[in-house]
């Protein structure tokens, strides 16, 4: 190793904060006088810049600083009360602006549907195949009315103006959950409550196959009936 | 005074799956949220411009930007992050707008006639060395010059300054090392 190559070493090494040079350095150092004199300098030069740079910024904070920030704050109202993203105050503008329209069209259309039909009501009539009580034979677990905020939006077309609906014994709880739910689960609804689409399906007749030549026999050997 | 709510999300994509997570600042959490930075920010404002009066109204004006923009913040854990940055960017603003003035009015400063300094406390302390390591800290990179001055500020170790620039650990030894060797380049 040349001296050279010895000195960069020795940069590399205090660079990073490290305190002991490779060996070959280190042996380099031992014989040449004026890399170790190289070393000690680059030693107290990076202690100095240490030292420099803490003593630059480390200083003492003045205490008029926050007084005069805290009087700049009280003349000083943020622009923004509340969050909005930072690249799309546009399309937040536009989301918000879209959403209103969006329920006053929903507020509207059911407020419209609502003055065209007479009151929406459900009774649950509950059979069971074991005989049951007579006091739970009928029961009304739940009603639908178009007081009610959720059924207002339900697109329900009934024929009647209290439809019965009649639920096995065993089943009763759970259809009056699913009554509860019925409000908030408006696409199920409107799809099971939906009347089936007139069927056209006839019953079809099929004629008897008859073939004129033909002659049906016994088989030999076989038992006729 | 009127107590002003500021909302401040986690990150969008956060928000957008749970909104709940939005963090809602109070405009005096925010007022010592600034106090608590107060320091840092005169700190990097002093260590780019050298002169406590314009380091003191640099932080004044960081501070107060980050008060206006605040609603900006996408994560509110990178407050510091975001203030040291901000600083630093008007810090180095003020003293480019600076040396264009000192090229006006050139100023002649005293020759330092002491004897050579021995030791690096008596380098550190001369005026000529002092002046030599600003120059020096002008001349570094930008990145390298923040990390370096974050690392001296209150002892910071490689970890607080890695959370501090949002940059892992392994990045801030590496600056540090290239900035570093810059400097004693410099300055040998």
């Amino acid at each position: 190793m040349n001296c050279q190559e010895c000195q960069a070493a020795m940069l590399n090494v205090l660079a990073a904060a490290g305190e002991n040079l490779p060996p070959e350095a280190a042996l380099h150092c031992q014989a040449c006088s004026s890399c170790r004199e190289s070393y000690r300098k680059q030693v107290t030069l990076f202690g100095a810049i240490d030292l420099g740079i803490q003593s630059l910024v480390n200083q003492e904070i003045p205490g008029s600083l926050m007084r005069r920030v805290q009087v700049r704050l009280s003349s000083d109202t943020p622009k923004a009360l509340f969050w909005t993203p930072s690249s799309g105050t546009a399309l937040f503008a536009a989301a918000t602006v879209l959403s209103v329209c969006l329920t006053l069209f929903l507020y509207g259309r059911g407020n419209l549907e609502n003055a065209e039909r007479p009151d929406v009501s459900v009774s649950i009539v509950t059979t069971s195949k074991t005989p049951a009580p007579p006091l739970e034979k009928t029961a009304t677990a739940a009603v639908l009315s178009r007081k009610s905020t959720h059924a207002r939006a339900l697109q329900i077309r009934t024929g009647t103006a209290e439809p019965e609906v009649i639920v096995l014994a065993e089943e009763r709880e759970a259809f009056t959950k699913f009554v509860n739910a019925l409000p908030r689960e408006t696409n199920v609804a409107v799809a099971l409550t939906r009347p089936a689409p007139a069927s056209t399906d006839g019953p079809v007749e099929f004629a008897l196959l008859r073939i004129s030549e033909l002659e049906v026999k016994p088989l030999e050997g076989m038992p006729s009936d | 005074m009127a107590d002003f709510v500021l909302a401040q999300s986690e990150q969008r994509f956060r928000r957008a799956i749970a909104p709940e997570s939005a963090t809602v600042f109070r405009r005096s959490e925010l007022e010592r949220l600034l106090a608590e930075n107060a320091s840092l920010a005169y700190r990097v404002a002093l260590s780019v411009v050298r002169n406590h009066p314009e380091a003191q109204d640099v932080a004044q004006e960081s501070l107060l930007m980050a008060y206006r923009k605040f609603h900006h913040l996408r994560d509110a854990q990178r407050f510091r992050s975001w203030l040291v940055r901000m600083t630093f960017r008007l810090a180095l603003d003020r003293k480019r707008s600076a040396r264009r003035r000192e090229a006006r009015e050139t100023s002649w400063a005293e020759p330092d006639f002491r004897p050579p300094p021995q030791s690096a406390e008596e380098l550190a302390a001369s005026r000529e060395f002092q002046e030599r390591l600003d120059r020096a800290l002008e001349e570094l990179p930008r990145r390298l010059r923040l990390v370096v001055i974050l690392n001296a500020i209150e002892g910071h170790t490689v970890g607080e300054v890695a959370e501090l620039l949002a940059i892992s650990p392994g990045t801030v030894k590496s600056r540090l090392f290239r900035a570093r060797k810059f400097l004693a380049e410099k300055l040998l």
